[in-house]
């Protein structure tokens, strides 16, 4: 086996288990009390894998992982209904992460969390109102910020450290991504 | 910038959401009317100031049938035939409080404020 | 340094709070409610300010209160129908004067030397409601009439037995001075409710009209229609307002000064729609007494100056011309042209 190939099964695996790990962890979600009473507006706490996916594989992959988890974690769930919501959380925190950590050192993981976590809650409240045409949803969407955020902090900062320790153990490289513009201090 | 400003940041967008939760439903929402709306028409209007006796309300929708008990001075979902039951969870609307959504069946149930048509009156 | 950085964050907060506090007050009006005038009075007005206008309009109300009524003793209007001439204030002029003026306009129908005939029938407080012999109303009607009545500025004087109540016009010139206290002090957006006499004060909040309805006159918790208005005083007289029942009929508080008995002219109540807040209060009441007809010949001569709403015997609503667009009501009301 080359090098190359190595690596690439490699990435291949751990794609294959953060998706499915990401999979999971969108089955518990489901079933943890709804926060609104929209059908599949959650938390976004499988969004850390789409973070870490980043980080430790590359853009192409985490989004990989996105779409995998959102396709079977429905079809699992049997929430196909909820796919919409999925996805446009899931996208809109992908987006805003792509931005977000060219921006902010690695270091600060879970500001990254926090806010993509923000622009998952805020996705997926607009398509709500948007699809079931009830306005009224837009009052839960401070309660779905707070509540976001802090599980956004919480996942950024957990995965910021288990990136750095299989980092560390030589499992996974994190990459580096360039700067839009210099940051004015570091820490 | 420095994790200090960012918990700054992240401490003002937290405070500002309970702010605006807190006054959504405390503010805005004040009221004793009840008004039940189901695919976006007004089914109901119930002053629960005047309510003497209670009354029950049976809508049916895709999901089945919701049930809404309205009594002097509040007004509550009793129960849904949906999977979720999140507007049997919300609990009571008395004086104010977000509204009770059933998505299911496409079911708002608001307080508003005793919307008089006029602002005086003459004679 | 710590500190000061603790004392940031929480002076964020603070201004935070604040802003969230005044976020909401903007929208809610200063409101006040008061007793004056034998009614219930309200002042509500939206900004900044609204708080110490509603103050000196109100004062001002209650002022004028005392300076008009007829029954409290201290007032100029109990010490000329007492002592039958008074050195008036400027505001007691001023209404002379407007009185005069409606009293002419509309050919006596509106009357303030009403008193001996309101007396005689027991529309005061003080008194009972009765039916007058027809002697005691030939008697108080040679006592009515502005001819009994000498104005100037420096001197206000009745005749003998002829006394002056101004309850048909007090309300309106209050208003109309509550309006003006209310704009100096910067209030662009009020609604004055003097009893029935609504005064709108520019436009609501967000520049909408105000929603004035008319009250049913058979059922006063009913509306027979709304008007939508900017910056105008709306005022009903009705025969339903005040009145007292003997032997199976029915006798109302608005006396007819030229036959001494409750006007009866097919209406059941009129409402005027004026920039002029006095003006507005004297028509109700001179429609009323006219009836449909003199009115809408009054009107075409005065179009300008007021639009009126009028609900008659038989229920139906007929409106004026200028006024009917801002009327809307459950029946098409029957327009009276220009």
């Amino acid at each position: 086996m080359t090098e190359k190939q190595d690596k690439k099964i490699r990435e291949l695996t751990l794609t294959a288990v953060l998706a499915s790990a990401a999979v999971i962890v969108n089955v518990i979600e489901s079933s943890l009390p709804p926060l609104t009473p929209v059908y599949g507006v959650r938390l976004g706490l499988a969004n850390v894998f789409t973070l870490f996916a980043i980080y430790a594989l590359g853009r192409k992959q985490a989004l990989a992982v996105l779409i995998i988890r959102i396709a079977l974690g429905n079809l699992l769930t049997g929430q196909a209904v909820s796919l919409v919501y999925s996805l446009s959380g899931g996208l809109l925190a992908y987006f805003a992460m792509l931005v977000l950590i060219r921006l902010i050192p690695f270091e600060q993981l879970w500001v990254i969390g926090g806010i993509s976590a923000v622009f998952h809650n805020i996705g997926q409240i607009t398509v709500a109102v948007a699809i079931t045409q009830t306005a009224e949803i837009i009052f839960y969407l401070p309660l779905l910020v707070v509540s976001g955020v802090i599980s956004g902090i919480l996942t950024g900062t957990a995965s910021c450290l288990v990136l750095k320790n299989l980092d560390k153990a030589g499992y996974v490289k994190i990459r580096h991504y360039k700067k839009l513009h210099k940051s004015e201090d570091k820490g | 910038m420095k994790n200090r400003t960012w918990i700054i940041i992240f401490a003002l967008l937290i405070t500002l959401c309970i702010c605006l939760y807190a006054f959504s439903s405390g503010m805005f929402l004040k009221g004793s009317t009840a008004v039940i709306y189901q695919d976006g028409r007004l089914v109901e209007k119930i002053n629960l100031d005047t309510l003497t006796d209670s009354r029950k309300i049976v809508l049916t929708g895709d999901a089945g049938e919701n049930v809404i008990i309205a009594e002097k001075g509040s007004i509550k979902m009793l129960s849904a035939q949906c999977a979720d039951q999140v507007c049997v969870n919300h609990g009571e609307l008395k004086k104010g409080g977000t509204p009770i959504v059933c998505l299911p069946n496409k079911i708002v149930i608001r307080l508003e404020e005793d919307a008089s048509e006029y602002d005086g009156k003459t004679g | 340094m710590k500190r000061l950085r603790l004392l940031k964050i929480f002076s964020v907060f603070l201004v935070l709070l604040v802003l969230c506090c005044l976020a909401s007050c903007g929208t809610q009006p200063y409101s006040s409610e008061f007793f004056a005038m034998d009614t219930v009075m309200t002042v509500s007005a939206y900004g900044k300010n609204s708080q110490q206008a509603v103050g000196s309009a109100q004062e001002e109300i209650c002022r004028l209160d005392g300076l008009f009524s007829v029954e409290k003793t201290e007032s100029e209007i109990y010490e000329l129908n007492s002592n039958k001439t008074i050195a008036p204030s400027e505001d007691t002029y001023r209404v002379f004067k407007k009185a005069k003026e409606i009293y002419n306009m509309t050919d006596g129908a509106f009357d303030i030397t009403v008193e001996p005939l309101e007396k005689a029938w027991g529309f005061y407080s003080s008194l009972e409601n009765r039916v007058p012999a027809q002697q005691e109303i030939d008697l108080a009607l040679e006592h009515t009439g502005f001819d009994k009545l000498n104005i100037s500025e420096e001197k206000v004087a009745v005749n003998n037995d002829c006394a002056v109540d101004l309850g048909g016009i007090a309300k309106g010139y209050a208003s109309g001075k509550a309006t003006e206290i209310l704009k100096e002090n910067g209030v662009t957006s009020a609604l004055i409710s003097l009893g029935g006499n609504v005064r709108a004060v520019g436009a609501k909040p967000d520049g909408s009209p105000w929603i004035i309805a008319i009250a049913n006159p058979d059922d006063n918790a009913e509306t027979s229609g709304t008007l939508s208005v900017k910056d105008r005083a709306v005022v009903t007289s009705g025969g339903y307002q005040r009145y007292f029942e003997e032997n199976g009929q029915i006798y109302h508080h608005i006396i007819d000064t030229k036959t001494g008995y409750p006007a009866k002219s097919g209406l059941k109540s009129v409402t005027i729609v004026s920039g002029d807040d006095t003006l507005a209060d004297g028509l109700s009441t001179a429609l009323f007494v006219m009836g449909l007809e003199k009115s809408a010949e009054f009107y075409r001569g005065n179009s300008g100056l007021f639009g009126a709403v009028f609900i008659t015997d038989e229920n139906e609503i007929y409106v004026t011309e200028n006024l009917k667009n801002s009327l809307s009501s459950s029946q098409t009301p029957k327009v009276i042209l220009a």
